[in-house]
């Protein structure tokens, strides 16, 4: 039997949590305290509140969108590459596997200046999310693969045997389930496309990123501003997090 | 029913069925028996058309079973696997009702009612709205067989049903298959349970090594009269 209680025992785990909280919060309080001159305000940055707002809706926005048309693309992709059409089935591989190696910064500038461009088409929110949803279009094709491959091939001799279309397959039985398992890959592609978002401000699409740059340089409030910004995106992507974490706890 | 093989061969890496022919007339529920890997399940796979053999032809009641009536003809088979291979995201009644309604075009309000006495006659009613995970295995399996049921097939058609069961669940299913009969339908079916062949079949084959060594009424379990049935009829006495 021990008696000796260590710091472990002591306090309470939510306590502890706090604690390293405080830990990180500490460190940021040095830095800042380091790198401001003047005094410390977050007044000026929040006078252009209502820009902030709009930037803020239109990342969230931009991000659904990419998601959700990543989503598409991706179970395209998916249906591509398992094509018995060796030419759609490389139509795909090749556009993974290029996606896969090129840099979003890189293709948000192919998207918006070449791409773009040469279709005459100037409209950067939607050159943007087409960007995004490129980028997220293949790693979603891989998650179908792998939802997909999970499901037990018993089950399609069952579905053959009662005479289930191709369609009806994938209706009825295949994409429900793959529906449960992608739930947190698709969390994790929501995060994704948020940070991924902030890229766009290379081509003035108004959303945090670029929006805290036009404040910053009109204020000045260059620290404020970029706490504000990663406090911005904390703020989306921590609530997310923690939905994917209950996701995947109730789906056990 | 009348079951008609002729000259079938099966490959995968190694000859799995060696120029099976038979032909069965006049009996309504016919067993394969034989060792883990003789070739039964196999020939339950050809007779399916789930596969094809190389050669041979295969002729079931009036059917014959290729490639290009396969549709036609399962939509009169019921199916039950060793496992219950229900869909496991859909609920026991569900598994049957998304059969009849999206798939033989029902009315939900008919799929209910016929899913609802199927169920009902498994002894499942307090299991009905349960998904697979959430029931016993032998409960699972019922319901499977209710799910073949559910299409009226004329021809039952049974792999191992209770191989992935212990005794007790084993039993549970293999007294509600014994209550088909009266249902007046067909069965082919593959199993291990020595005791159950002798009450419900009719008809016997034992294959071994890829061969159909003996067949006849169930009698032959008695009487052997190939060296291989004696052996492998003293060897599963002892279980």
């Amino acid at each position: 039997m021990k008696n000796n209680k260590t710091f472990r025992d002591l306090i309470s785990k939510p306590i502890q949590f706090l604690l390293a909280v405080l830990v990180y919060i500490g460190f940021i309080i040095f830095v800042i305290s380091r790198v401001t001159q003047d005094n410390f305000s977050l007044s000026s940055i929040f006078e252009y509140s209502n820009l902030l707002k709009e930037a803020f809706k239109n990342t969230m926005i931009i991000s659904i969108y990419a998601v959700l048309f990543g989503t598409i693309l991706g179970f395209i992709l998916y249906l591509f590459r398992e094509s018995k059409i060796y030419f759609i089935k490389s139509c795909a591989n090749i556009f993974i596997e290029v996606m896969m190696g090129t840099p979003l910064l890189v293709l948000v500038f192919i998207t918006s200046y070449f791409i773009g461009e040469s279709f005459n088409y100037s409209d950067d929110y939607v050159l943007g999310i087409m960007a995004l949803t490129a980028y997220i279009g293949p790693y979603m094709a891989n998650m179908f693969k792998g939802a997909i491959d999970s499901i037990d091939p018993q089950q399609y001799v069952v579905m053959d045997l009662y005479g289930f279309s191709g369609y009806q397959k994938y209706r009825y039985i295949i994409l429900p389930q793959v529906a449960m398992r992608m739930m947190p890959p698709l969390m994790n592609n929501l995060s994704y496309a948020i940070k991924g978002s902030s890229l766009l401000y290379v081509t003035a699409v108004t959303e945090i990123f670029y929006a805290i740059k036009l404040i910053q340089s009109k204020t000045f409030a260059f620290t404020e501003g970029y706490l504000v910004l990663w406090l911005a995106y904390l703020a989306i992507t921590l609530p997310l997090t923690l939905l994917n974490k209950y996701i995947e706890s109730r789906q056990v | 029913m009348k079951i008609s093989l002729k000259n079938i061969t099966k490959y995968y890496d190694k000859k799995v069925l060696d120029d099976i022919s038979i032909e069965i007339d006049g009996y309504s529920s016919v067993a394969i028996i034989g060792l883990s890997g003789c070739g039964k399940s196999t020939l339950l796979r050809l007779i399916s058309g789930i596969e094809y053999p190389l050669e041979g032809e295969i002729k079931i009641n009036d059917w014959e079973v290729t490639k290009e009536n396969e549709k036609e003809y399962q939509s009169h088979l019921g199916f039950v696997f060793q496992k219950h291979n229900l869909f496991p995201h859909l609920t026991l009644k569900e598994n049957i009702t998304i059969i009849l309604e999206k798939i033989k075009g029902q009315s939900k309000d008919e799929a209910n009612e016929r899913s609802e006495e199927l169920l009902e006659m498994l002894h499942l009613c307090d299991e009905m709205d349960k998904k697979p995970a959430n029931v016993s295995g032998g409960q699972a399996q019922r319901a499977s067989i209710a799910r073949a049921l559910s299409t009226k097939p004329s021809l039952l058609i049974l792999d191992e049903p209770t191989a992935s069961l212990d005794p007790i669940l084993t039993h549970e299913v293999l007294m509600e298959i014994k209550h088909l009969k009266s249902l007046g339908k067909d069965f082919i079916f593959v199993t291990h349970e020595l005791a159950f062949v002798r009450n419900f079949a009719d008809y016997v084959v034992f294959i071994d090594e890829g061969k159909i060594e003996e067949h006849g009424e169930v009698s032959i379990l008695d009487n052997p009269s190939t060296d291989r049935l004696k052996a492998f009829m003293k060897n599963v006495s002892y279980e």
